[in-house]
């Protein structure tokens, strides 16, 4: 029965390219959907276990968005007093602190960055951020003229690199953290703070800064066993006008947001979804109607009602199959530009697609496709069935 | 089912109409068929002739177990047909009737070639003895061959001309070698040549112990019967 569902389809091309094109789009759009969130919810536990700090002290200005220091690359040239470092080292339960100065790349002619982009500098005294990267790229500290490139920063000139006037050797490229460090430079706070007080450019950005006065940002680790929330608290107390930020609460609200666009989008798919079954359904069933006689000749010839309602299962199987194949491939080629405009316009954390995830949506798809044919073919297959040979045969045939 | 193709012999009643009604209620009533009664014997070659729209197609399907009848009994192969389940007489159709429609009824996505073998892995279902992959291309071959259709073997039925279509059905009706051919118009559409060859190879189906039920609307092939009828006003009269 296979085989003749097979030449039914493969011989009625027009009929069947409309069916098929119906069920890959529906599953092009659920294997992107699918796809793009599950993603981007990895991107955000990623960005979690990789940021390193329980706490983030920014300096307490309307315009500083805890959300734009952690997770996109933009220049964000916020700071504060550099005494506050000391003060927070005196709260109780704060284990480790650990500086840092954003500066920022100008735009810029030949050989060099040529946007504008953060530049993160670290302390490497104190630092136990971005230590275990440098861990990871086999280096215990940086020159001078080294810096860290985030995963997503090209190489420029082979690996150096022309910033604010300077040459710098490129020691190492982070792994993916789906954050605004995949895009950043990182380098020594000496010679940041260097770059900050000599180049004449980068003084108009900032001017009335002295960088060796100021931090954009601390980062804190809680000492073991005490509760973020009572260091914070702590912190509070201290009364620094300082922001402070618990970083699992930015991820926490990220989850939140991001999963109630989520909902939107399964809400939408799965309205789509429903549209879809009731377009299969009305187009099994006109194909069905269509060939009521050679379904009253199948059991004319000895088909049982069994025979017909697998025929109709196996072609809707069949077509279903080949529309899931085709939205998967297309589904999986066009997420991949959609994350990288996505990328553009919003600051999410957002990373690769893997063969796991590809593979896991391509399953799903499958699943999808069962779900649309054999749910659009019961009907129609159930009502062949039951149609009577008789009657089928013999319309506009009886004498 | 009470007995397989094998059990029916020669001059056996294969099949038996017993005061038969049937009656169409489609704005008006008409009754095609009021009270017939018939016996077809093994041998039979029976010729059934009537206008068009008389019933005769009516009665073929009654026999074929395709319609119900209102009230009568319809036997085949000693089986009543209102006391088998719609798979049995599924089973019976398959084995032991072979169907020429009077409309074009192929299917329209397999080949000429393929339209008899799907029909041979359907009874092959049923029987005991299966035939192989080779027999069937063999039996298939044959009756192509026969219909004068052998080189249209790769070609869709609409590739296919009427008289062409009308000898496929032919053939898928005879390819199975049923005990009872019921042949609705088998002669529509076809040359004298062709219409006379169709209905010679009819004939040896009564000859090794079957029988033949034709209805026509003229008297091609009346001669070939043994047994002739006319259907008018829903009652069969002999003819001689």
């Amino acid at each position: 029965m296979w085989k003749f569902a097979w030449k039914n389809l493969s011989r009625r091309k027009g009929q069947s390219f409309l069916t098929i094109l119906i069920t890959s789009l529906t599953v092009m759009v659920f294997v992107m959907i699918f796809a793009f969130y599950t993603n981007f919810q990895q991107g955000v536990i990623l960005s979690q276990e990789r940021l390193g700090a329980d706490i983030l002290i920014l300096p307490n200005e309307a315009s500083t968005d805890a959300y734009t220091a952690l997770y996109t690359a933009k220049p964000n040239n916020i700071y504060m007093p550099a005494e506050i470092l000391d003060a927070i080292k005196k709260v109780e339960g704060v284990a480790l602190a650990s500086p840092q100065l954003f500066i920022q790349t100008l735009n810029a002619g030949c050989c060099a960055v040529d946007s504008e982009t953060r530049i993160v500098a670290f302390d490497m005294d104190t630092d136990f951020v971005l230590q275990p990267w440098l861990a990871e790229a086999n280096l215990d500290s940086l020159a001078d003229d080294q810096i860290i490139i985030g995963c997503n920063v090209p190489a420029y000139l082979g690996n150096r690199v022309g910033i604010l006037g300077d040459v710098f050797r490129i020691a190492g490229t982070m792994s993916p953290t789906g954050t605004g460090m995949d895009e950043t430079f990182f380098m020594n706070m000496d010679v940041a703070k260097r770059l900050a007080a000599t180049n004449e450019n980068l003084k108009e950005v900032l001017p009335d800064i002295d960088p060796q006065a100021v931090y954009s940002a601390i980062l804190i680790k809680v000492q073991d066993g005490c509760n973020v929330a009572d260091v914070v608290a702590n912190i509070e107390k201290a009364d620094l006008n300082v922001s402070i930020v618990a970083t699992d609460k930015v991820v926490t609200n990220m989850k939140t947001q991001m999963s109630m666009i989520g909902q939107i989008m399964i809400g939408l798919w799965f309205l789509l979804l429903m549209v879809t079954v009731l377009a299969l359904i009305g187009r099994f069933t006109a194909l069905a109607q269509v060939r009521q006689k050679e379904m009253g000749i199948l059991r004319a010839i000895g088909g049982q009602k069994s025979d017909v309602f697998k025929l109709i299962l196996f072609e809707a199987c069949l077509l279903a199959g080949i529309g899931e194949l085709m939205g998967s491939i297309l589904g999986i080629y066009a997420v991949g530009p959609l994350i990288n405009w996505l990328q553009q316009g919003f600051t999410f954390s957002i990373l690769a697609l893997t063969p796991g995830l590809i593979a896991q949506s391509l399953l799903l798809g499958i699943g999808i496709a069962i779900l649309l044919g054999g749910l659009a073919a019961l009907y129609p297959a159930g009502k062949s069935a039951r149609l009577d040979p008789q009657e089928v045969i013999m319309k506009g045939e009886i004498e | 089912m009470t007995a397989g193709p094998d059990a029916i012999k020669a001059n056996h009643l294969l099949c038996e109409l017993k005061n038969v009604v049937k009656t169409y209620k489609n704005g008006e009533i008409v009754r095609p068929l009021d009270g017939v009664s018939l016996r077809c014997e093994a041998g039979d070659f029976i010729f059934i002739k009537g206008p068009s729209g008389i019933g005769k197609s009516t009665l073929l399907y009654l026999v074929g177990g395709l319609l119900q009848a209102d009230s009568g009994e319809i036997l085949v192969d000693a089986t009543n047909l209102k006391s088998i389940s719609d798979y049995d007489l599924t089973i019976l159709r398959a084995t032991k009737i072979g169907f020429i429609f009077q409309e074009t009824s192929l299917f329209q996505a397999l080949t000429v070639g393929e339209n008899l073998t799907f029909t041979l892995k359907i009874i092959n279902q049923y029987t005991k003895n299966k035939l192989s992959k080779a027999d069937i291309n063999e039996k298939v071959a044959a009756y192509l061959e026969k219909l004068g259709i052998a080189d249209r073997q790769d070609f869709l039925p609409h590739q296919l001309s009427v008289g062409q279509r009308r000898r496929l059905m032919v053939a898928r009706a005879l390819i199975t070698e049923p005990r009872l051919v019921l042949a609705d118009e088998p002669t529509n559409d076809l040359d004298d040549f062709w219409a006379n060859k169709v209905i010679e190879l009819l004939q040896p189906v009564s000859v090794r112990g079957g029988a033949v039920m034709m209805v026509a609307h003229n008297m091609l092939g009346a001669e070939r019967g043994n047994r002739r009828y006319t259907l008018n006003h829903g009652a069969l009269t002999p003819q001689h």
